[in-house]
C-alpha cells in the first residue's frame, strides 16, 4: 500500500508524526485558524494511514498488535472528526493552536496508553491524556462553566489517577513486576501476596472507574460534560472513555487474567450498579447533553459486562469491543448533532428542539438513526454490538446478567424516542434564528450516520476482524 | 413458465424502496404522490399474482417444500441469514397483502394531509407486511414483525379518527409487549441450537428442529409465550382490547390493512412458527386453545350487538372470526388448518370491503353511527349493494368465501372433539344475528333527516367491485385457494396429530 518506509520501532512513527502536528499548531497559534486545522487533519490522516499500514512489532516496552491497532485508530478518526467541527464551534477563541494541539497531545497519551504492556508506560500515557483534556476543556477562558467542568475533571480525575498509580503499586508489592506478562506468570503460578493483590486490584478498578464513568465514580461526568465545549464533550465521550475500556481489558483480560474470581464479581455488580442508574437518571433529564451523559454511563455499564461476564465466549469480546467502536460512533453523531441544534436554537433544552425535524430534515434523520441506534433498534449497528455482547454475557452463563441489560435496553429507549418525538411530533418551539448551513458539524454527522447504517447491514466483516483481536 | 430470479425478493422491496421516491414526488405534487403508490401496489400485486400462477402451473403446490428462495448469509457469525421463500400458505398471504394493498391505496382518495408522507409510510408498511410472511429465518421475520408496528403507528397517529394519538399508543404497546414475550421465547430456542444442530440458527427449520428436542414442561412455557405474542396480534380475549380503538381511529384503508393483513400475521405465526416448534405442548394444550377460540366467537359476538358504531361493530366481527382462525389452526386435521387458512384470506378480503364501506359512510354522511346512516338506500344504492354483500359474505352465507372457511374449521373441529364443539355452531348463529341486525338496520331503517350525499365514486367503485369479485370467486370455486393451502395445511396438521 505504501512505499517500503522505515518505520522507527514500535508505535513511535505516529508519536512522531503528531508531535510535528503538535508544534506547527503551537508555533501557528493564534495566526491562522484554517491552516491550523488543515495541518492537523493532515496529520491525523497520515497517521490512519500508518496505523493501518504499520505491521505488528514489539520494541521495548511498547507492543502494536492488532487490538492497539484497533483502538487507536478510534481515538484517531474521533480527533479526525472532531477538529472539523471544533473550527466552527471554537471559532470565538483566541487560543485555537494550542487547543487544537492539546487534543493531539492526549491522542498521543491515548495510543501509549493502549500500545504497551508495562503498567508504567500505561500510566504514563493515561496521564498525558488526562492532563490534555482538563487543559482543553478550559479553553474558553472566560466561560464559568468550562472551568468548573474542568476543575472537577481535573480534581476527579487526579484522584483517579492517584487510586491508579497506588493500585498499581500495590500489584507490584504483590507480584514483583511491572510487565503484564510477568504478572500473568506470577499469578499463575499462585505464588503472590493475595492481600496486597486484592487491595490493589480494588483500587485499580475505582481508578479506572472514574474515567470510564462507573457509578459510583462518575459525578464528574454530567457536570463536565455539560460545561465543556461540544467538540470536547465529544472528545471525552469518544475517546478518552475508549481508552479506559482498553486498557481496563489489557489489564484484566492480559495481566490478571488468573485472578479472575477477585475482580469479576465486583465489576458484575458494578455493571448492574451503572446501568441501571444511568437509564433511570437520564430518564429524569432535560438538557441534551445531561442526557447523553448519563447514557454515556449507562452503556458504561453495558460495556464492563466485559469484565463482568468473565468467561472463554469469543462472542463477548468481540461484542464488547464492537461495542466500545459503536458507542464512540454514535457519541460523536449525538454530541455533534446537540452542538449544531445548539447553534441553530441557542439552547440545550430537548423541548426546544420542538418542530426542528421539519426543518433540518438531514440532521433530524442522522440524530434519530442515532438515538435508534443507541437503544438498539435492529438492524442498526448499535443493536449487532449490544446483541453480540449479550450473547456473550449469556454463553458465559451469566444470564440474569444478560436479562437486566436487556431490561435495562429496554428502558433507555424511552428517553432517546422522546427526542425524536420533540424533533418530529411536537411543534412550537423556541423561535429559531435562520442560520447558513454548516459544513463543519454536517460533514462529521453524515460520516458517522453512514458508518451507523451500514454497519448495521453489513456487520459480518467487522465481527469476525474483532473475534481475531486478543487484548 | 419460471418465475425471474430474484422475483420474490422484488415483491418484497419494491415498495420500500419506491417509498422515499413517494415522499419527494409527493413533496413536488401531491396527486403524483397517489399516482406513483398506485402504480408500485399494481405493479407488486402483478408481480405477486404471476408468482403465484407459476407456483400454479408448475405444480408447486404438490409440494410442502420452499419455492422462489433466495438465501444468502447476512451476519453468518450469529447464524442469520436472508432467508426467503413461498411455500402455498405464504404464497396466497403475499397474495391477500399485495390485493388489499392495492384496493386499501386506491381507496386512498380521501386522505388529504401530507399525502407524500402518508403514501411513502404506506408502501413502507406493504413491504413489512409481506416480509413478514416470506421470511423463514426468524430475525428477519422479527425485524419485519417490529417494522409494521412503525409505519402502522404514524398512520393511525397522523391520519386517524379524534381519539388517535391514544389508540396509536395503545395499538403499539400493546403488540410491543406481545413481541417482546414472543422474542424471548424465539431466544430461549436459538441458544438452544447449537446443541443440536451444531451452531447459532436463526433458520425457522433449524429451531422447528431445536424446539422439539426441549423438556416438556419448558416447552409448554415458550408454546405459551409464542401464544401471547401472536395471540395479541390475533387478536385473542383478553387481549383484543387494542383492536376496536385502532380499527375506529384509524383512517378506512388503514383500517382494511389492519383487518385484513395485520391480523393474519397472529394466526400465521401460530401455523408457521408455534404449532410446528412445540408440537407436544401445542397437542396438551390444544383444548384450552380450542376454548380461546370459541370464547372468542362467543364474546365477540355479543359485544358486537350492541354496536352502533357500524366500524366498531366490524371490529369485533373480526375478533369473531379470528376465533374460527384459532378453533381450527389447533384441531391438528388438515380440513380444520385449511378452514383456518381459508378464513385468514377470506375475512381479508370481506373485513376489508366493509371497513372501506364504514369509510365511505364516515365521508359522504360524516357519520358511521347506524341510526345516522340508516335508510339512505335510495339516495345511495350503490353503496347499499356492496354493503348487502359485504354484509352477507362476513355472516357466512354459501357461496361466498367465508361459508367455505366457516364449513372446514367447524367440521375439522366435529372430527377432533366430536359434538361437544357443537356450541360454535350457535356462535356463528350469533355472527348471523348481528350483522343482519345491522344491514337491516341501515338499508330499511328510517331517515334521520334531509342529508345532501353522493354515491360511491369512481375509484371506489373499481376497488370495490375488485374484492367482490374475489369474494364470490372463492365463494363458488374454493378450489382456487384450496388447491395452495392443501399440503402446507397437511404438513402443520401433521405435527399436532402424529
Amino acid at each position: 500500500m505504501l512505499p517500503e518506509i522505515p518505520y522507527l520501532p514500535g508505535i513511535y512513527t505516529v508519536i512522531l508524526i503528531i508531535v510535528m502536528g503538535i508544534i506547527a499548531s503551537i508555533i501557528l497559534d493564534k495566526r491562522n485558524r484554517v491552516i491550523i486545522t488543515a495541518i492537523s487533519e493532515v496529520v491525523l490522516a497520515i497517521s490512519i494511514i500508518y496505523l493501518i499500514d504499520l505491521p505488528v512489532n514489539q520494541s521495548g516496552y511498547t507492543i502494536f498488535d492488532d487490538f492497539s491497532r484497533f483502538i487507536s485508530l478510534i481515538f484517531i478518526f474521533t480527533s479526525f472528526l472532531i477538529i472539523i467541527s471544533m473550527h466552527r464551534e471554537l471559532s470565538d477563541i483566541t487560543r485555537y493552536g494550542l487547543a487544537i494541539s492539546l487534543i493531539l497531545a492526549a491522542n498521543i497519551g491515548m495510543i501509549v496508553a493502549v500500545s504497551s504492556l508495562n503498567l508504567i508506560y500505561i500510566i504514563v500515557g493515561w496521564e498525558l491524556a488526562g492532563l490534555s483534556s482538563y487543559a482543553v476543556i478550559a479553553v474558553r477562558r472566560k466561560d464559568p462553566l468550562a472551568i468548573e467542568a474542568a476543575m472537577k475533571f481535573f480534581i476527579v480525575g487526579s484522584i483517579g489517577f492517584g487510586l491508579t498509580l497506588f493500585g498499581i503499586s500495590f500489584i507490584f508489592g504483590s507480584t514483583g513486576s511491572l510487565d503484564l506478562n510477568g504478572i500473568y506468570a506470577v499469578l499463575s503460578t499462585g505464588i503472590y501476596d493475595y492481600n496486597l493483590l486484592v487491595t490493589g486490584i480494588v483500587l485499580l478498578i475505582s481508578g479506572l472507574g472514574f474515567k470510564m464513568a462507573i457509578v459510583p465514580f462518575h459525578v464528574w461526568i454530567p457536570d463536565t460534560y455539560e460545561g465543556a465545549p461540544y467538540s470536547i464533550t465529544t472528545f471525552l465521550a469518544a475517546a478518552s472513555k475508549t481508552m479506559a475500556f482498553a486498557v481496563g481489558l489489557r489489564l484484566f483480560y492480559h495481566g490478571l487474567s488468573p485472578v479472575s474470581n477477585i475482580w469479576q464479581p465486583l465489576f458484575a455488580v458494578l455493571a448492574v450498579i451503572t446501568m441501571t442508574y444511568g437509564n433511570l437518571a437520564a430518564l429524569a433529564q432535560t438538557k441534551m447533553k445531561r442526557l447523553l451523559a448519563w447514557s454515556s454511563i449507562a452503556h458504561a455499564g453495558y460495556i464492563i459486562l466485559l469484565f463482568g461476564a468473565f468467561g472463554p465466549s469469543i462472542n463477548l469480546i468481540a461484542g464488547g469491543l464492537f461495542h466500545i467502536l459503536m458507542h464512540a460512533i454514535m457519541k460523536i453523531l449525538a454530541f455533534i448533532a446537540a452542538a449544531y441544534f445548539a447553534m441553530i436554537i441557542g439552547s440545550d433544552l430537548i423541548a426546544n428542539y420542538a418542530g426542528l425535524g421539519k426543518k433540518y430534515k438531514l440532521v433530524s434523520f442522522f440524530l434519530t438513526i442515532d438515538l435508534l441506534a443507541l437503544a438498539g433498534i435492529p438492524p442498526l449497528a448499535g443493536f449487532w454490538s449490544k446483541y453480540l455482547l449479550f450473547l456473550g454475557v449469556v454463553e458465559d452463563g451469566f444470564v440474569v446478567l444478560a436479562l437486566i441489560a436487556v431490561i435495562n435496553s429496554a428502558i433507555s429507549l424511552y428517553y432517546y424516542a422522546r427526542i425524536i418525538k420533540y424533533l418530529f411530533f411536537e411543534s412550537g418551539g423556541k423561535t429559531t434564528i435562520e442560520i447558513k448551513t454548516s459544513l463543519n458539524y454536517i460533514v462529521p454527522i453524515v460520516i458517522t450516520g453512514l458508518a451507523i447504517i451500514l454497519l448495521g447491514i453489513m456487520p459480518d466483516p467487522v465481527i469476525h476482524f474483532l473475534k481475531t483481536l486478543s487484548p | 413458465m419460471e418465475a425471474f430470479p430474484f422475483e420474490l425478493s422484488i415483491v418484497l422491496w419494491l415498495p420500500i424502496l419506491a417509498s422515499p421516491a413517494a415522499y419527494f414526488i409527493g413533496l413536488a405534487s401531491r396527486k403524483a404522490s397517489r399516482w406513483f403508490a398506485i402504480v408500485v401496489s399494481l405493479a407488486n400485486f402483478i408481480i405477486s399474482l404471476h408468482l403465484a400462477l407459476v407456483f400454479w402451473v408448475n405444480g408447486y403446490c404438490n409440494t410442502t417444500t420452499l419455492h422462489f428462495v433466495n438465501l444468502f448469509d447476512w451476519v453468518p457469525s450469529v447464524g442469520i441469514s436472508y432467508y426467503i421463500g413461498v411455500d402455498g400458505f405464504s404464497m396466497i398471504m403475499v397474495l391477500l397483502s399485495t390485493i388489499l394493498s392495492l384496493s386499501a391505496v386506491i381507496a386512498s382518495n380521501h386522505i388529504h394531509d401530507a399525502e407524500h408522507l402518508y403514501y411513502a409510510l404506506f408502501l413502507l408498511l406493504e413491504t413489512s407486511l409481506i416480509g413478514v410472511f416470506v421470511s423463514f429465518d426468524l430475525f428477519l421475520f422479527y425485524i419485519f414483525w417490529e417494522l409494521v408496528l412503525v409505519p402502522m403507528y404514524f398512520l393511525i397517529a397522523i391520519w386517524g379518527g379524534p381519539k388517535r394519538k391514544y389508540a396509536a399508543i395503545k395499538f403499539f404497546i400493546y403488540t410491543h409487549v406481545g413481541s417482546v414475550i414472543m422474542l424471548i421465547s424465539f431466544f430461549y430456542v436459538y441458544w438452544h441450537t447449537p446443541s443440536v444442530i451444531g451452531a447459532y440458527s436463526f433458520n425457522l427449520f433449524n429451531m422447528v428442529k431445536t424446539g422439539a428436542q426441549l423438556a416438556l414442561t419448558l416447552q409448554i412455557y415458550l408454546f405459551i409465550a409464542l401464544f401471547i405474542g401472536f395471540g395479541i396480534k390475533v387478536p385473542i380475549v383478553p387481549f383484543h382490547t387494542w383492536l376496536p380503538d385502532a380499527h375506529v381511529e384509524a383512517p378506512s384503508p388503514i383500517s382494511v390493512i389492519l383487518a385484513g393483513v395485520l391480523l393474519k400475521m397472529g394466526g400465521y405465526g401460530i401455523l408457521r412458527i408455534a404449532l410446528p416448534m412445540f408440537p407436544e405442548a401445542a397437542k396438551i394444550l390444544s383444548w384450552y386453545l380450542a376454548l380461546i377460540g370459541v370464547l372468542n366467537i362467543f364474546y365477540a359476538g355479543f359485544v358486537a350487538m350492541w354496536q352502533l358504531d357500524i366500524k366498531r361493530l366490524i371490529a369485533y366481527s373480526s375478533i369473531a372470526h379470528m376465533g374460527i382462525v384459532v378453533l381450527g389452526s389447533v384441531t391438528g386435521n388438515v380440513i380444520g388448518v385449511s378452514g383456518a387458512i381459508y378464513m385468514m384470506f377470506a375475512h381479508g378480503l370481506i373485513n376489508g370491503l366493509l371497513f372501506l364501506l364504514a369509510g365511505v359512510y364516515k365521508h359522504h354522511v360524516h357519520s358511521r353511527m347506524i341510526p345516522d346512516i340508516a335508510g339512505l338506500t335510495n339516495k345511495m344504492p350503490l353503496t347499499s349493494a356492496f354493503l348487502v354483500i359485504g354484509g352477507f359474505a362476513g355472516l357466512g352465507l354459501p357461496g361466498l368465501a367465508a361459508f367455505v372457511a366457516e364449513f372446514l374449521a367447524i367440521l375439522g373441529a366435529f372430527y377432533t372433539w366430536g359434538l361437544s364443539i357443537a356450541v360454535v355452531v350457535f356462535g356463528t348463529v350469533l355472527n348471523a344475528g348481528y350483522i343482519l341486525w345491522a344491514v337491516q338496520r341501515i338499508i330499511f331503517g328510517p331517515q334521520k333527516g334531509e342529508v345532501e350525499v353522493s354515491d360511491l365514486c369512481v375509484p371506489e367503485i373499481i376497488s370495490f367491485s375488485f374484492l367482490t369479485i374475489l369474494i364470490v370467486l372463492l365463494g363458488i370455486y374454493p378450489p382456487l385457494l384450496m388447491t395452495f393451502i392443501r399440503n402446507p395445511a397437511m404438513l402443520i396438521a401433521q405435527y399436532l396429530s402424529s
